[in-house]
Protein backbone atom coordinates (compact mmCIF):
# COMPACT_ATOMS: atom_id res chain seq x y z
CA UNK A 1 0.00 0.00 0.00
CA UNK A 2 3.37 2.30 0.75
CA UNK A 3 3.73 2.03 -3.13
CA UNK A 4 0.36 3.56 -3.80
CA UNK A 5 0.65 6.53 -1.32
CA UNK A 6 4.20 7.15 -2.25
CA UNK A 7 2.57 7.04 -6.29
CA UNK A 8 -0.14 9.50 -5.47
CA UNK A 9 2.36 11.93 -3.30
CA UNK A 10 4.66 11.89 -6.83
CA UNK A 11 2.07 12.49 -8.75
CA UNK A 12 0.75 15.79 -7.17
CA UNK A 13 4.16 16.98 -7.08
CA UNK A 14 5.20 16.22 -11.06
CA UNK A 15 0.92 17.97 -11.58
CA UNK A 16 2.40 21.12 -10.25
CA UNK A 17 6.03 20.97 -11.80
CA UNK A 18 4.37 20.17 -15.32
CA UNK A 19 1.74 22.75 -14.44
CA UNK A 20 4.60 25.49 -13.83
CA UNK A 21 6.42 24.43 -16.51
CA UNK A 22 3.56 24.64 -19.22
CA UNK A 23 3.38 28.31 -17.88
CA UNK A 24 6.74 29.20 -18.08
CA UNK A 25 6.84 27.86 -21.89
CA UNK A 26 3.79 29.56 -22.90
CA UNK A 27 5.78 32.36 -21.92
CA UNK A 28 9.49 30.81 -23.37
CA UNK A 29 8.18 30.00 -26.50
CA UNK A 30 6.11 33.72 -27.28
CA UNK A 31 9.57 35.83 -26.20
CA UNK A 32 12.23 33.35 -28.14
CA UNK A 33 9.77 33.54 -31.34
CA UNK A 34 9.31 37.44 -30.67
CA UNK A 35 13.08 37.98 -30.37
CA UNK A 36 13.45 35.96 -33.13
CA UNK A 37 11.41 38.23 -35.42
CA UNK A 38 12.78 41.44 -33.96
CA UNK A 39 10.03 41.95 -31.81
CA UNK A 40 9.92 42.88 -27.67
CA UNK A 41 7.70 39.84 -27.21
CA UNK A 42 5.46 39.86 -23.55
CA UNK A 43 6.92 42.76 -21.59
CA UNK A 44 4.42 44.32 -19.16
CA UNK A 45 3.17 42.27 -16.49
CA UNK A 46 6.60 41.06 -14.19
CA UNK A 47 9.86 41.10 -14.96
CA UNK A 48 9.75 40.64 -19.12
CA UNK A 49 6.51 39.49 -18.45
CA UNK A 50 7.30 36.11 -16.89
CA UNK A 51 3.30 36.22 -15.04
CA UNK A 52 1.79 36.61 -18.60
CA UNK A 53 0.74 33.33 -18.82
CA UNK A 54 -0.34 33.06 -15.06
CA UNK A 55 -2.29 36.05 -15.92
CA UNK A 56 -4.30 34.42 -18.85
CA UNK A 57 -4.84 31.04 -17.35
CA UNK A 58 -6.64 32.92 -14.66
CA UNK A 59 -8.48 35.36 -17.29
CA UNK A 60 -9.55 32.12 -19.18
CA UNK A 61 -11.13 30.79 -16.10
CA UNK A 62 -13.95 33.75 -16.70
CA UNK A 63 -14.53 33.68 -20.28
CA UNK A 64 -17.59 32.23 -21.65
CA UNK A 65 -17.79 28.95 -22.86
CA UNK A 66 -19.73 28.92 -26.02
CA UNK A 67 -20.85 25.47 -27.07
CA UNK A 68 -21.63 25.67 -31.09
CA UNK A 69 -25.33 24.28 -32.14
CA UNK A 70 -26.06 21.30 -33.23
CA UNK A 71 -22.64 20.02 -31.33
CA UNK A 72 -22.37 16.67 -29.57
CA UNK A 73 -22.15 18.23 -25.86
CA UNK A 74 -20.94 14.86 -24.15
CA UNK A 75 -18.29 13.92 -26.90
CA UNK A 76 -18.20 17.80 -26.75
CA UNK A 77 -16.73 17.93 -23.14
CA UNK A 78 -15.10 13.84 -22.91
CA UNK A 79 -12.81 15.25 -25.93
CA UNK A 80 -9.78 17.80 -23.64
CA UNK A 81 -10.57 15.60 -20.83
CA UNK A 82 -9.10 12.45 -22.70
CA UNK A 83 -6.74 14.46 -24.85
CA UNK A 84 -4.81 15.49 -21.22
CA UNK A 85 -5.54 12.72 -19.59
CA UNK A 86 -3.38 10.57 -21.87
CA UNK A 87 -1.03 13.20 -22.36
CA UNK A 88 -0.32 13.45 -18.71
CA UNK A 89 -0.47 9.66 -18.23
CA UNK A 90 2.55 9.43 -20.61
CA UNK A 91 4.36 11.43 -18.35
CA UNK A 92 3.48 9.46 -15.39
CA UNK A 93 6.37 6.27 -16.34
CA UNK A 94 9.43 9.02 -17.45
CA UNK A 95 11.98 9.16 -14.97
CA UNK A 96 12.24 13.13 -14.22
CA UNK A 97 15.73 12.24 -12.49
CA UNK A 98 18.31 9.11 -11.58
CA UNK A 99 17.09 6.87 -9.44
CA UNK A 100 18.68 7.28 -5.33
CA UNK A 101 19.51 4.35 -2.93
CA UNK A 102 17.98 5.46 0.31
CA UNK A 103 17.84 3.17 3.48
CA UNK A 104 17.96 -0.01 1.85
CA UNK A 105 15.61 1.08 -1.00
CA UNK A 106 16.01 2.98 -4.17
CA UNK A 107 13.70 6.12 -4.82
CA UNK A 108 12.48 6.47 -8.61
CA UNK A 109 11.68 9.75 -10.09
CA UNK A 110 8.76 8.39 -11.95
CA UNK A 111 5.13 7.78 -10.84
CA UNK A 112 4.78 4.25 -11.65
CA UNK A 113 7.99 2.29 -12.62
CA UNK A 114 7.25 -0.18 -14.50
CA UNK A 115 9.01 -2.70 -16.40
CA UNK A 116 6.76 -2.08 -19.86
CA UNK A 117 7.33 1.71 -19.25
CA UNK A 118 7.86 2.07 -23.88
CA UNK A 119 4.81 0.24 -24.12
CA UNK A 120 2.25 2.42 -22.12
CA UNK A 121 3.60 5.31 -23.82
CA UNK A 122 2.72 4.07 -26.99
CA UNK A 123 -1.01 3.04 -25.56
CA UNK A 124 -1.41 6.39 -24.31
CA UNK A 125 -0.06 7.99 -26.97
CA UNK A 126 -2.58 6.23 -29.14
CA UNK A 127 -5.46 6.55 -27.49
CA UNK A 128 -4.52 10.47 -27.29
CA UNK A 129 -5.73 10.32 -30.98
CA UNK A 130 -9.34 9.70 -30.18
CA UNK A 131 -9.16 13.18 -28.00
CA UNK A 132 -8.00 14.98 -31.34
CA UNK A 133 -10.61 12.98 -32.81
CA UNK A 134 -13.87 13.64 -31.16
CA UNK A 135 -13.29 17.12 -30.97
CA UNK A 136 -13.55 17.08 -34.36
CA UNK A 137 -16.76 15.33 -34.82
CA UNK A 138 -18.06 16.98 -32.16
CA UNK A 139 -17.70 20.12 -32.93
CA UNK A 140 -21.19 20.22 -34.68
CA UNK A 141 -20.20 19.78 -38.75
CA UNK A 142 -17.65 22.75 -38.61
CA UNK A 143 -15.40 22.19 -41.32
CA UNK A 144 -11.82 23.13 -39.52
CA UNK A 145 -12.23 21.12 -37.09
CA UNK A 146 -13.18 18.26 -39.45
CA UNK A 147 -10.58 18.99 -41.36
CA UNK A 148 -8.20 19.54 -38.72
CA UNK A 149 -9.09 16.21 -36.75
CA UNK A 150 -8.63 13.77 -39.69
CA UNK A 151 -5.43 14.82 -40.28
CA UNK A 152 -4.06 14.96 -36.67
CA UNK A 153 -5.28 11.35 -36.67
CA UNK A 154 -3.80 10.02 -39.76
CA UNK A 155 -0.32 11.95 -38.84
CA UNK A 156 -0.47 10.74 -35.65
CA UNK A 157 -0.96 6.68 -36.49
CA UNK A 158 1.38 7.15 -39.36
CA UNK A 159 4.17 8.41 -37.08
CA UNK A 160 3.59 6.06 -34.11
CA UNK A 161 5.11 3.19 -36.26
CA UNK A 162 8.42 5.10 -36.99
CA UNK A 163 8.39 5.97 -33.55
CA UNK A 164 7.37 2.36 -32.32
CA UNK A 165 10.23 0.67 -35.18
CA UNK A 166 12.86 3.45 -34.26
CA UNK A 167 12.48 3.13 -30.51
CA UNK A 168 13.01 -0.38 -31.07
CA UNK A 169 16.77 -0.51 -32.05
CA UNK A 170 17.58 0.52 -28.69
CA UNK A 171 15.46 -1.95 -26.95
CA UNK A 172 17.37 -4.94 -29.44
CA UNK A 173 20.34 -3.72 -27.87
CA UNK A 174 19.12 -3.07 -24.07
CA UNK A 175 17.07 -5.82 -23.93
CA UNK A 176 14.58 -4.13 -21.77
CA UNK A 177 11.60 -1.95 -22.27
CA UNK A 178 12.31 0.10 -18.57
CA UNK A 179 13.91 3.80 -19.29
CA UNK A 180 16.02 3.12 -16.15
CA UNK A 181 17.28 0.12 -17.15
CA UNK A 182 18.06 0.96 -20.49
CA UNK A 183 19.97 4.10 -19.26
CA UNK A 184 21.75 1.73 -17.39
CA UNK A 185 23.41 -0.30 -20.51
CA UNK A 186 24.32 2.79 -21.44
CA UNK A 187 26.63 3.26 -19.17
CA UNK A 188 28.65 0.25 -20.24
CA UNK A 189 28.62 1.53 -23.69
CA UNK A 190 28.61 4.43 -25.84
CA UNK A 191 25.42 6.29 -26.18
CA UNK A 192 22.72 4.43 -28.37
CA UNK A 193 22.63 7.29 -30.62
CA UNK A 194 26.65 6.70 -31.61
CA UNK A 195 25.65 3.12 -32.66
CA UNK A 196 21.94 4.01 -34.07
CA UNK A 197 22.47 6.89 -35.87
CA UNK A 198 19.92 6.58 -38.20
CA UNK A 199 16.92 5.60 -35.73
CA UNK A 200 18.07 8.74 -33.80
CA UNK A 201 17.64 10.62 -36.58
CA UNK A 202 14.36 8.94 -37.81
CA UNK A 203 12.61 10.00 -34.53
CA UNK A 204 14.10 12.62 -34.46
CA UNK A 205 11.44 14.02 -37.34
CA UNK A 206 8.80 11.38 -35.65
CA UNK A 207 9.04 13.36 -32.66
CA UNK A 208 8.12 16.92 -34.53
CA UNK A 209 5.11 14.96 -36.22
CA UNK A 210 3.78 13.44 -33.37
CA UNK A 211 3.49 16.32 -31.57
CA UNK A 212 2.01 18.20 -34.15
CA UNK A 213 4.59 20.97 -33.98
CA UNK A 214 6.25 23.03 -37.26
CA UNK A 215 7.89 22.03 -39.99
CA UNK A 216 4.68 19.50 -39.01
CA UNK A 217 2.18 21.02 -37.89
CA UNK A 218 -0.65 20.43 -40.92
CA UNK A 219 -3.54 19.39 -38.01
CA UNK A 220 -3.52 22.83 -36.85
CA UNK A 221 -2.04 25.09 -39.72
CA UNK A 222 -3.14 29.03 -38.41
CA UNK A 223 -3.19 30.38 -42.08
CA UNK A 224 -5.03 27.01 -43.77
CA UNK A 225 -7.85 25.43 -41.25
CA UNK A 226 -7.24 28.38 -38.60
CA UNK A 227 -6.43 26.07 -35.24
CA UNK A 228 -7.76 23.14 -36.55
CA UNK A 229 -9.37 20.79 -34.62
CA UNK A 230 -9.93 23.50 -31.36
CA UNK A 231 -11.32 25.89 -33.54
CA UNK A 232 -14.95 25.70 -32.08
CA UNK A 233 -13.44 25.57 -28.43
CA UNK A 234 -13.31 28.48 -25.67
CA UNK A 235 -12.29 29.22 -22.74
CA UNK A 236 -10.76 27.02 -20.48
CA UNK A 237 -11.78 23.83 -22.26
CA UNK A 238 -9.33 25.42 -25.43
CA UNK A 239 -6.59 26.04 -22.97
CA UNK A 240 -6.29 22.47 -22.17
CA UNK A 241 -5.35 21.46 -25.72
CA UNK A 242 -2.17 23.51 -25.63
CA UNK A 243 -1.51 22.25 -21.87
CA UNK A 244 -1.60 18.77 -23.53
CA UNK A 245 0.75 19.66 -26.20
CA UNK A 246 3.49 21.13 -24.44
CA UNK A 247 3.60 17.70 -22.01
CA UNK A 248 3.96 15.83 -24.92
CA UNK A 249 7.08 17.75 -26.38
CA UNK A 250 8.36 17.84 -22.91
CA UNK A 251 7.66 13.91 -23.25
CA UNK A 252 9.10 12.85 -26.20
CA UNK A 253 12.12 14.82 -25.57
CA UNK A 254 12.87 12.88 -22.34
CA UNK A 255 12.12 10.06 -24.09
CA UNK A 256 14.69 10.59 -27.08
CA UNK A 257 17.55 11.87 -24.24
CA UNK A 258 16.71 8.44 -21.93
CA UNK A 259 16.87 5.88 -25.11
CA UNK A 260 19.46 7.30 -27.35
CA UNK A 261 21.84 10.41 -25.69
CA UNK A 262 22.22 8.47 -22.18
CA UNK A 263 19.88 10.17 -19.97
CA UNK A 264 21.59 10.82 -16.65
CA UNK A 265 25.30 9.90 -17.91
CA UNK A 266 27.86 12.33 -19.60
CA UNK A 267 30.99 12.22 -21.32
CA UNK A 268 32.35 13.72 -18.23
CA UNK A 269 31.77 14.62 -14.18
CA UNK A 270 29.44 11.91 -13.92
CA UNK A 271 27.82 9.83 -10.99
CA UNK A 272 26.23 10.94 -7.93
CA UNK A 273 22.89 12.73 -8.08
CA UNK A 274 23.48 16.71 -8.86
CA UNK A 275 25.52 15.83 -11.81
CA UNK A 276 22.99 13.14 -13.45
CA UNK A 277 20.33 15.57 -12.75
CA UNK A 278 21.71 18.43 -14.90
CA UNK A 279 23.04 16.53 -17.20
CA UNK A 280 19.54 15.06 -17.62
CA UNK A 281 17.91 18.84 -17.65
CA UNK A 282 20.51 20.40 -19.64
CA UNK A 283 19.82 17.40 -22.92
CA UNK A 284 15.94 17.69 -22.30
CA UNK A 285 16.34 21.52 -22.14
CA UNK A 286 18.17 21.43 -25.81
CA UNK A 287 15.17 19.70 -27.35
CA UNK A 288 12.61 21.56 -25.78
CA UNK A 289 14.64 24.96 -26.74
CA UNK A 290 14.88 22.70 -30.48
CA UNK A 291 11.25 22.65 -31.13
CA UNK A 292 10.61 26.43 -29.98
CA UNK A 293 13.90 26.99 -32.75
CA UNK A 294 12.16 25.12 -35.36
CA UNK A 295 9.14 26.85 -35.11
CA UNK A 296 10.49 30.21 -35.70
CA UNK A 297 12.50 28.97 -38.68
CA UNK A 298 11.37 26.57 -40.62
CA UNK A 299 8.07 26.74 -43.05
CA UNK A 300 5.20 24.32 -43.23
CA UNK A 301 4.99 20.71 -45.26
CA UNK A 302 2.15 20.27 -47.35
CA UNK A 303 0.09 16.68 -46.34
CA UNK A 304 0.59 15.18 -49.18
CA UNK A 305 4.79 15.47 -48.45
CA UNK A 306 4.16 14.23 -44.85
CA UNK A 307 2.56 11.42 -45.46
CA UNK A 308 5.20 10.57 -48.20
CA UNK A 309 7.90 11.36 -45.63
CA UNK A 310 6.38 9.19 -43.15
CA UNK A 311 5.39 6.15 -45.14
CA UNK A 312 7.68 6.12 -48.31
CA UNK A 313 10.97 7.48 -46.78
CA UNK A 314 10.81 6.56 -42.84
CA UNK A 315 9.04 3.67 -42.91
CA UNK A 316 11.74 1.33 -44.96
CA UNK A 317 14.38 2.95 -43.36
CA UNK A 318 13.41 1.99 -40.19
CA UNK A 319 12.59 -1.63 -41.49
CA UNK A 320 15.56 -2.23 -42.80
CA UNK A 321 17.35 -0.27 -39.84
CA UNK A 322 16.01 -2.84 -37.45
CA UNK A 323 17.35 -5.96 -40.06
CA UNK A 324 21.01 -4.37 -39.50
CA UNK A 325 20.65 -4.02 -35.89
CA UNK A 326 19.53 -7.59 -35.71
CA UNK A 327 22.31 -8.91 -37.68
CA UNK A 328 24.75 -6.86 -36.01
CA UNK A 329 23.51 -7.97 -32.46
CA UNK A 330 23.32 -11.75 -33.68
CA UNK A 331 26.35 -11.69 -35.64
CA UNK A 332 28.62 -9.85 -32.44
CA UNK A 333 30.09 -7.43 -35.16
CA UNK A 334 32.79 -5.31 -33.44
CA UNK A 335 31.26 -2.57 -31.37
CA UNK A 336 28.24 -4.26 -30.76
CA UNK B 1 1.00 -5.39 -9.27
CA UNK B 2 0.77 -2.72 -6.67
CA UNK B 3 2.59 -0.29 -9.23
CA UNK B 4 -0.42 -1.00 -12.15
CA UNK B 5 -2.69 -0.44 -9.04
CA UNK B 6 -0.75 3.00 -8.93
CA UNK B 7 -1.06 3.67 -12.40
CA UNK B 8 -4.65 3.33 -12.28
CA UNK B 9 -5.58 5.64 -9.19
CA UNK B 10 -3.02 8.56 -11.02
CA UNK B 11 -5.09 7.86 -14.24
CA UNK B 12 -8.11 8.15 -12.41
CA UNK B 13 -6.98 10.87 -10.06
CA UNK B 14 -6.55 12.47 -13.50
CA UNK B 15 -10.01 12.47 -15.40
CA UNK B 16 -11.18 13.77 -12.12
CA UNK B 17 -9.26 17.05 -11.61
CA UNK B 18 -9.68 17.77 -15.55
CA UNK B 19 -13.31 17.54 -15.51
CA UNK B 20 -13.16 19.38 -11.73
CA UNK B 21 -10.99 22.51 -13.28
CA UNK B 22 -13.85 22.31 -16.53
CA UNK B 23 -16.63 22.06 -14.23
CA UNK B 24 -15.26 24.95 -12.41
CA UNK B 25 -14.55 27.28 -15.54
CA UNK B 26 -17.80 26.49 -16.26
CA UNK B 27 -19.29 27.71 -13.15
CA UNK B 28 -17.22 31.02 -13.29
CA UNK B 29 -17.76 31.65 -16.93
CA UNK B 30 -21.11 34.39 -18.03
CA UNK B 31 -23.55 32.84 -19.69
CA UNK B 32 -24.61 35.55 -22.49
CA UNK B 33 -25.87 32.99 -25.71
CA UNK B 34 -27.38 34.20 -28.30
CA UNK B 35 -27.71 32.87 -32.15
CA UNK B 36 -24.92 34.15 -33.79
CA UNK B 37 -22.26 33.20 -31.36
CA UNK B 38 -23.27 29.43 -30.76
CA UNK B 39 -23.01 29.42 -34.98
CA UNK B 40 -20.13 26.88 -36.19
CA UNK B 41 -17.06 29.49 -36.75
CA UNK B 42 -16.66 29.79 -40.89
CA UNK B 43 -14.95 32.69 -41.30
CA UNK B 44 -17.28 35.45 -39.60
CA UNK B 45 -20.28 34.33 -42.91
CA UNK B 46 -22.87 32.20 -41.99
CA UNK B 47 -22.08 28.62 -42.55
CA UNK B 48 -22.73 27.49 -46.60
CA UNK B 49 -23.31 23.59 -46.08
CA UNK B 50 -23.02 20.57 -44.11
CA UNK B 51 -20.00 18.79 -44.05
CA UNK B 52 -20.57 15.09 -45.44
CA UNK B 53 -17.90 13.91 -47.40
CA UNK B 54 -14.65 11.80 -45.96
CA UNK B 55 -11.21 11.43 -47.63
CA UNK B 56 -10.43 7.45 -48.41
CA UNK B 57 -6.93 7.83 -48.18
CA UNK B 58 -7.62 8.46 -44.22
CA UNK B 59 -9.12 5.06 -44.39
CA UNK B 60 -6.54 3.40 -46.28
CA UNK B 61 -3.69 4.41 -44.01
CA UNK B 62 -5.85 3.47 -41.33
CA UNK B 63 -5.98 0.37 -42.55
CA UNK B 64 -1.78 0.32 -43.63
CA UNK B 65 -1.37 1.38 -40.11
CA UNK B 66 -3.05 -1.78 -38.36
CA UNK B 67 -0.51 -3.81 -40.48
CA UNK B 68 2.39 -1.89 -39.21
CA UNK B 69 1.01 -2.23 -35.56
CA UNK B 70 0.33 -5.50 -35.43
CA UNK B 71 4.53 -5.77 -36.48
CA UNK B 72 5.63 -3.66 -33.81
CA UNK B 73 3.67 -5.57 -31.22
CA UNK B 74 5.01 -8.67 -32.26
CA UNK B 75 8.44 -7.32 -32.38
CA UNK B 76 8.28 -5.68 -28.68
CA UNK B 77 8.64 -9.18 -27.19
CA UNK B 78 10.93 -10.45 -29.41
CA UNK B 79 13.79 -7.35 -28.95
CA UNK B 80 13.39 -7.83 -25.00
CA UNK B 81 14.40 -11.57 -25.13
CA UNK B 82 16.28 -11.65 -27.90
CA UNK B 83 19.74 -13.27 -26.46
CA UNK B 84 16.96 -15.79 -25.10
CA UNK B 85 15.75 -16.91 -28.17
CA UNK B 86 18.93 -17.12 -29.88
CA UNK B 87 19.61 -17.73 -34.26
CA UNK B 88 16.33 -19.14 -34.70
CA UNK B 89 14.58 -16.32 -33.36
CA UNK B 90 16.51 -13.93 -35.36
CA UNK B 91 15.74 -15.81 -38.48
CA UNK B 92 11.94 -16.21 -37.72
CA UNK B 93 11.72 -12.53 -37.68
CA UNK B 94 13.15 -11.78 -40.21
CA UNK B 95 11.54 -13.64 -42.14
CA UNK B 96 8.28 -12.18 -40.84
CA UNK B 97 9.39 -8.29 -41.11
CA UNK B 98 10.44 -9.47 -44.70
CA UNK B 99 7.00 -10.69 -45.67
CA UNK B 100 5.57 -7.27 -44.06
CA UNK B 101 7.91 -5.29 -45.76
CA UNK B 102 6.41 -7.28 -49.30
CA UNK B 103 3.19 -6.38 -48.11
CA UNK B 104 4.65 -2.55 -47.88
CA UNK B 105 6.01 -2.59 -51.82
CA UNK B 106 2.82 -4.25 -52.58
CA UNK B 107 0.63 -1.32 -50.90
CA UNK B 108 3.30 1.25 -52.47
CA UNK B 109 2.73 -0.26 -56.21
CA UNK B 110 -1.02 -0.46 -55.93
CA UNK B 111 -0.65 3.29 -55.49
CA UNK B 112 -2.08 3.33 -51.50
CA UNK B 113 0.31 5.38 -50.18
CA UNK B 114 0.03 7.96 -53.04
CA UNK B 115 -1.87 11.72 -52.46
CA UNK B 116 -3.11 14.07 -54.91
Amino acid sequence: MMVVIWGVVKFIVLLVLLSVYVLFMTWFDRKVIARMQNRVGPKLIGFHGLWQPLADTIKSFWKEDSIPRGSYRFLFWLAPIIFTTCAFAISFVVPFAPPIKIAGGVLHFSVVNINVAVLFVFAFLGLASFGVLFAGIASGGSKYPYIGSQREGAQMISYEIILALTLLNPILMSQSLNFETIVAAQTHHLWYAFYQPVAFVCYLIAMFAVSAKVPFDLPEAESEICCGYFVEYSGMKMGLFPFAQYIVLLVMSAIMVLMFLGGWTGPFWSGGFIAGFIWYWVKVAFFVFLFTWAWGTLPRYRYDQLMDIGWKILLPISVLNIFWTGFALSAHLPFF
Amino acid sequence: MLEWLTAGVTVFITVILFAVILGLALYLSPKRDYFVKSQVYECGIFPVAEISNFNIRFFIIAIIFTLFDIEAVFLYPWAVDFKGLGMLGVIEMFLFLFLVFVGWIYAYKKGALEWQ
